[in-house]
């Protein structure tokens, strides 16, 4: 329950029958388990002339992401998970990797993604790139230090369940289930109290399903439907992770009636 | 002495109208919800997605569920092309269009053509026309789409979509509308004209770039809106024969070529025999 792709696996599979294209998260949007993406790069490179893409849309901007040290050939990523504006992204691509366009109609982007650029929302993305990656260290200490604290706080507060705590994860999420809370109400519980946070993703309307990545990690439905994913971000404080914890710490007294 | 800028090409974009950034602001500034999370930053931001889509579905008289939000009004054009395409599982249809639509419609009906498709390609008369009667010629029992600018942005002509609109809900044909340069500058009221499919663009009409819509719905009814511009009102009566370009066999193969090559490129050579922009 690692949450971790097997290497092995991916070679059996990649021995078995012809591929085309290997796809794979750098770092999990619930979870934030880290992959082996560069031994991901080797398996897949090494045994079969597949493409290699790398989403690493909660990676960048939280951990060190580097095309060529991940041995990507395309790698995502996105402007609003990294303190720029909504509706831009962006994918790299080695020069190596020939691409048909999704939509056509203008030579954009090389003929590639034709339309207007959403000028303001691109210099946007720059600017907050430039600065992901002259704060990243300063960034991931501080979220490291948040998350400490919460998981340390978190320890003491009873039926608690954290999701892949032994992984190597982002430094700033953490995924767990209060015993006697499904994962929705517990969030409308602590919306009441003032903290934003989620159940699975927020991208997973469709509501009350367990949790699609805990469930293929192998955690049964019943603890599964019972996840709100915390996520810290640069400006929350020891006070917020304290406030938090004693938010929990009332529900979980609750939830044990 | 500081030179003077005058913008005079506002049919490649507007500037942000009064009090469009100011609404903008605080969706930049402040605000951290996405919109399909659960908490209140998510619902505010969803709340602040469904009233601009009232907004924008208002100002071509279309129910806001009918519309759907795209990153520019070239999406739009490649989802209602290609959209209205693939959820009929056609795959020989055939598609009426003309020579002076925007790039956007043009490149695509190129790669649609590539998959087996028929487009015919309609040209303007010589006051920049597409003809209600010449569209409606085009059409064989094939015909799945026909797909036109309301205004050309380049000469400024319309085209009489209310006319054309009722002609092709009689026969049962869906219309799409590339409405970019239209919207904001000519009536569009959608309860009245049937047209299928309605491509937007925002950054046409004082809004931010990047922003666009389809639309989709049935409304039936007619209705004529006036159509604009001295070039439609000097369009006198001369009628030019409509010629046409059909996409023979050959000249999807040759497409079929290009795409061996594996990487797109916008308007291959080989590839450009009849096409416009070609």
């Amino acid at each position: 329950m690692r949450g971790l792709i097997d290497l092995d696996r991916l070679r059996a599979q990649l021995g078995q029958s012809p591929v085309t294209l290997v796809s794979v998260m750098a770092a999990n949007n619930e979870t934030g388990v880290i992959q082996d993406v560069a031994g991901l790069a080797r398996a897949v490179h090494a045994d079969a002339e597949a493409l290699f893409h790398v989403d690493a849309v909660q990676a960048a901007g939280k951990m060190a992401v580097d095309v060529q040290r991940m041995g990507a050939d395309l790698l995502t990523v996105s402007s609003h998970k990294l303190y720029g504006p909504k509706g831009v992204g962006a994918l790299l691509r080695t020069a190596t990797v020939d691409l048909w366009p999704l939509h056509h109609g203008g030579a954009q982007e090389g003929g590639l993604r034709g339309g207007t650029e959403n000028v303001a929302a691109i210099v946007g993305f720059g600017a907050a790139a430039r600065l992901a990656q002259t704060r990243l260290d300063a960034r991931m200490l501080h979220l490291q230090r948040l998350r400490e604290r919460f998981e340390a706080g978190l320890a003491a507060i009873p039926g608690v369940t954290h999701f892949a705590a032994h992984s190597l994860r982002l430094p700033n999420t953490v995924q767990m289930a209060l015993q006697g809370w499904a994962g929705e109400t517990l969030l409308m519980a602590l919306d009441r109290q003032g903290f934003c946070v989620s159940s699975g993703s927020a991208c997973a309307i469709g509501h009350g399903a367990p949790s699609h990545v805990l469930v293929a990690m192998g955690v049964p439905d019943a603890l599964a439907i019972g996840a709100i994913r915390i996520s810290f971000g640069e400006a929350n404080t020891d006070d917020d992770v304290d406030r938090l914890l004693a938010a929990l710490t009332g529900l979980a007294r609750q939830g044990a009636r | 002495m500081t030179p003077v800028w005058i913008a005079l090409d506002h049919a490649a974009t507007t500037p942000l109208a009064p009090g469009v950034f100011s609404a903008m602001r605080p969706w930049l500034e402040d605000a951290v919800g996405n919109p399909a999370s659960d908490h209140r930053a998510g619902r505010a931001a969803r709340a602040a997605v469904e009233s601009a889509r009232e907004a924008v579905a208002e100002l071509v008289g279309t129910p806001a569920d009918s519309l759907i939000w795209t990153s520019g009004a070239t999406e739009s054009i490649n989802l209602a092309i290609k959209g209205a395409l693939a959820f009929h599982g056609d795959t020989q249809a055939h598609v009426v269009s003309s020579r002076i639509e925007h790039r956007a419609t043009l490149d695509t009906l190129r790669w649609v053509a590539t998959q087996g498709h028929k487009v015919t390609l309609l040209s303007p008369d010589r006051y920049g026309q597409i003809n209600v009667d010449a569209v409606m010629a085009a059409l064989t029992p094939a015909t799945r789409l026909v797909s036109l600018m309301w205004v050309n942005n380049e000469l400024g002509t319309c085209t009489d979509v209310p006319t054309l609109a009722a002609a092709l809900r009689a026969r049962g044909v869906l219309l799409h509308i590339d409405a970019a340069q239209a919207a904001g500058w000519l009536p569009i009221n959608l309860s009245e004209t049937p047209i299928d499919l309605l491509s937007l663009s925002a950054h046409k009409l004082g809004g931010r770039k990047a922003l666009a819509h389809w639309w989709s719905g049935g409304a039936r009814g007619c209705g004529s809106a006036p159509c604009c511009t001295a070039a439609v009102r000097s369009r006198a009566c001369a009628r030019e024969p409509w010629p046409r370009i059909r996409l023979s066999a050959s000249v999807r193969r040759r497409s079929t070529d290009c795409r061996s090559a594996r990487r797109w490129r916008p308007a291959p050579s080989a590839c450009a025999s009849g096409w416009p922009h070609g």
